[in-house]
């Protein structure tokens, strides 16, 4: 049976968006999502793949349209509070040259049980991969290419 | 005539060698649809790459049929990604 709580805003001060150079921090995004009253926190963390389609990588470059990003990153929360009960979000990209095996997304999420941030912590990385203005570019042997996500599909119009 | 500043990103960035574009469009567009054509013919080589991109203003996304001013920030989003 499925526990159902009453759905409330979060304060912003139980928010945390961030988007910059340096590199992510896990136990960062942990220990911001801790609450007294969660019983289940969610991380995900997306890496750098040392492979895509048919080849080896050697690293990825990420830009993005900053101001955007986050106005993005903050709606896309905004309704995952909307459609759960939760306590605390943690969101955070990382822009420029992110090597193999390393960070370029983490989201945690915490709620005082565990449907709750399981879902939400799905829901804000697939939200953020349609719709987040950030493009990474690949670097590989014989070449660079500007990658596209395919949730993003759906937004063409 | 009208003065457009458009931000630019990733593949448009690199085709046309500049993070940001400023063009007098003539006439000027009324809506981010008209906006896109007269782009398109103004760049052809860059028309089949504009097919696939989204519109931003102020920060916000927006559709072929919304109001366009050159007051406004103009952003050509590629197709993203993040994550």
């Amino acid at each position: 049976m499925v526990h159902q709580t009453d759905i409330q805003p979060i304060p912003k001060t139980d928010l945390k968006v961030k988007l910059g150079f340096d590199p992510l921090d896990a136990k960062e995004a942990m220990e911001f999502i801790e609450h007294p009253s969660a019983g289940g926190l969610s991380l995900f963390s997306g890496n750098v793949r040392d492979n895509n389609l048919d080849h080896k990588v050697d690293y990825l470059e990420y830009e993005g349209y900053e101001p955007m990003a986050l106005k993005e990153m903050e709606k896309i929360i905004e309704e995952a509070t909307e459609k759960w009960a939760l306590l605390k979000v943690f969101v955070a990209h990382r822009l420029g040259k992110i090597n193999i095996g390393e960070s370029s997304v983490l989201i945690a999420v915490s709620s005082g049980h565990r449907p709750e941030c399981f879902a939400a912590c799905r829901f804000l990385i697939d939200e953020l991969k349609a719709r987040v203005p950030i493009w990474k570019k690949e670097f590989f042997q014989g070449g660079a290419l500007w990658l596209e996500n395919s949730e993003g599909k759906k937004w063409i119009s | 005539m009208a003065l457009y500043r458009i931000q630019l990103f990733s593949t448009l960035k690199e085709k046309l060698g500049k993070s940001r574009l400023e063009i007098e469009l003539d006439p000027p567009p009324h809506t981010v649809e008209e906006f896109l054509i007269s782009l398109a013919e103004k760049f052809p080589n860059l028309s089949e790459t504009l097919k696939y991109c989204r519109v931003a203003l102020n920060h916000e996304y927006v559709q072929n049929g919304d109001p366009l001013n050159p007051e406004q920030e103009i952003a050509l989003i590629p197709p993203v990604s993040g994550g």
